[in-house]
């Protein structure tokens, strides 16, 4: 292992051009004084940015490596649990225990903005959803069903600890899934989400379970139809078959409403009639959707939620 | 709040509606703008580093302001919080707007929106349901009159 230095190493990362590689080359190579040194000369280095989400303490992020032109090689990256030294990441060599295929796609490689959900979650708070309600979930690594209160809206399912949350506890993206019933499993009125596969890894089953037939029945019907890509398809028809009338009748077709994107998009001021419509439309709207009654025991929250309309909703 | 990566890969290698090399600058204060391949695929935004299979980030379409920035280039920013912009720049006018245009009709929500719109619309004219052709007159996304806004 002579000659190979950290600073060969680096320069292997950057040659292989790979993007983590080029974000731990981002924090200057420093050496902690009194810290361990592995064999070969290598350094822990200081981390100045990670792509979030942050690997956790111990996690293992692993790169194929060209270290001694041998491709075999794997680096593996250990987090370390030094806080008070700062984030340092510790390399080591090791022999690789599985294919490089499988390795990769443990990588963390994307954010998603997070802002960018829980602003569309907690902006629709007041607006009905496509569905919501209590559903079992079986845990990823704690196999025991969850009481969760799902949400969904249109092809995002969140789920949440409790109603009230703020935050959900998660999301599950709901584009080009297979939703079946589950025949068979420890729980009556079980389904399974199942998400697309990804290069040869198979996709992520995610189990649940309805409280009775009736839920089952309807979570079924709502989830499967809740991807965009049929909406995609809907529309042009619907919009030519618009169209075509409106020739037909000698009439000037007129444009969907835009809504909350509306005064988003208004490049030019609008005359007051215009928006005097448009609002009074919603508020229309929204007085309709308050008075409706309360469709399964949401609680007290919600109904008092849905008593005061939204006039500012854009 | 937790979400799966892979169900996100899984979307960004869908067909998109627009795929472009951009330059991109986020919203944090001195961000740089950088050179990124941008690619809308249904109500979500991936970008990519140029050179590179798997995207850096998405960003949810929904309930986001596109707004036009001088020159030739335009940001996002969400309802929520308006002063986070996300900002792009295009190589023409041109490009800004055919972005703007299909950002804009990106969101589930404005696709919902329309639908109904159109449903209505085609039934007042015709007296029937355009959807009964295709089953799904009964759902509840789709309602007339329920306008989920």
């Amino acid at each position: 292992m002579a000659g190979c230095g950290f600073n060969s190493l680096l320069q292997q990362l950057e040659a292989l051009g790979r993007k983590w590689g080029r974000t731990l080359l981002k924090g200057a190579p420093r050496t902690m004084i009194g810290g361990p040194k592995w064999d070969s000369g290598f350094r822990p280095v200081s981390l100045s940015r990670v792509e979030s989400p942050f690997p956790r303490v111990g996690q293992e992020l692993c790169a194929p490596h060209h270290l001694f032109g041998n491709p075999a090689f794997l680096l593996r990256v250990q987090f370390c649990p030094l806080p008070l030294l700062g984030s340092a990441l510790l390399f080591s060599l090791r022999r690789p225990r599985m294919a490089l295929g499988g390795l990769l796609s443990d990588w963390i490689t994307m954010k998603l903005h997070q802002k960018s959900v829980l602003s569309f979650f907690r902006g629709c708070r007041t607006q009905a959803p496509d569905r919501e309600g209590i559903l079992l979930k079986k845990g990823a690594r704690n196999t025991s069903y969850q009481r969760r209160w799902f949400i969904l809206r249109g092809n995002l399912l969140f789920y949440l600890e409790n109603q009230a949350d703020h935050t959900p506890l998660g999301l599950i993206l709901l584009e080009n899934c297979q939703v079946e019933p589950r025949l068979g499993a420890t729980e009556p009125y079980a389904f399974t989400i199942l998400t697309p596969r990804v290069e040869g890894t198979g996709g992520r089953a995610y189990k649940l379970a309805a409280e009775n037939q009736e839920e089952l029945g309807a979570w079924l019907w709502a989830l499967a139809g809740a991807s965009c890509r049929q909406l995609v398809v809907l529309l042009p028809t619907l919009e030519a078959q618009y169209r075509e009338l409106c020739q037909a009748a000698g009439q000037e077709p007129s444009s969907p409403p835009e809504g909350c994107g509306f005064l988003a998009t208004l490049s030019t001021p609008s005359s007051f009639q215009e928006l005097h419509e448009h609002f009074g439309k919603e508020i229309r709207v929204l007085q309709v959707v308050c008075r409706r009654p309360q469709a399964s025991d949401n609680g007290s929250n919600r109904s008092q939620a849905e008593e005061e309309p939204e006039l500012n909703s854009c | 709040m937790r979400y799966n990566e892979k169900e996100l890969q899984a979307l960004s290698r869908q067909p998109a509606e627009l795929a472009a090399e951009l330059g991109m600058r986020g919203p944090k204060k001195g961000s740089v703008l950088k050179r990124r391949l941008v690619k809308l695929v249904v109500n979500f935004l991936f970008y990519f580093r140029t050179d590179e299979a798997e995207p850096v980030g998405a960003l949810l379409l929904e309930r986001c302001r596109v707004t036009q920035e001088e020159p030739s280039g335009f940001s996002i920013s969400f309802l929520e919080d308006p002063e986070r912009k996300y900002h792009f720049a295009c190589c023409s006018e041109e490009q800004c707007q055919e972005w703007m245009g299909a950002l804009r009709r990106a969101s589930y929500e404005f696709m919902r929106r329309s639908l109904i719109f159109y449903r209505n619309e085609i039934q007042k004219m015709t007296g029937k349901d355009p959807l009964e052709q295709f089953g799904i007159s009964e759902e509840a996304r789709f309602k007339l009159g329920g306008l989920k806004a």
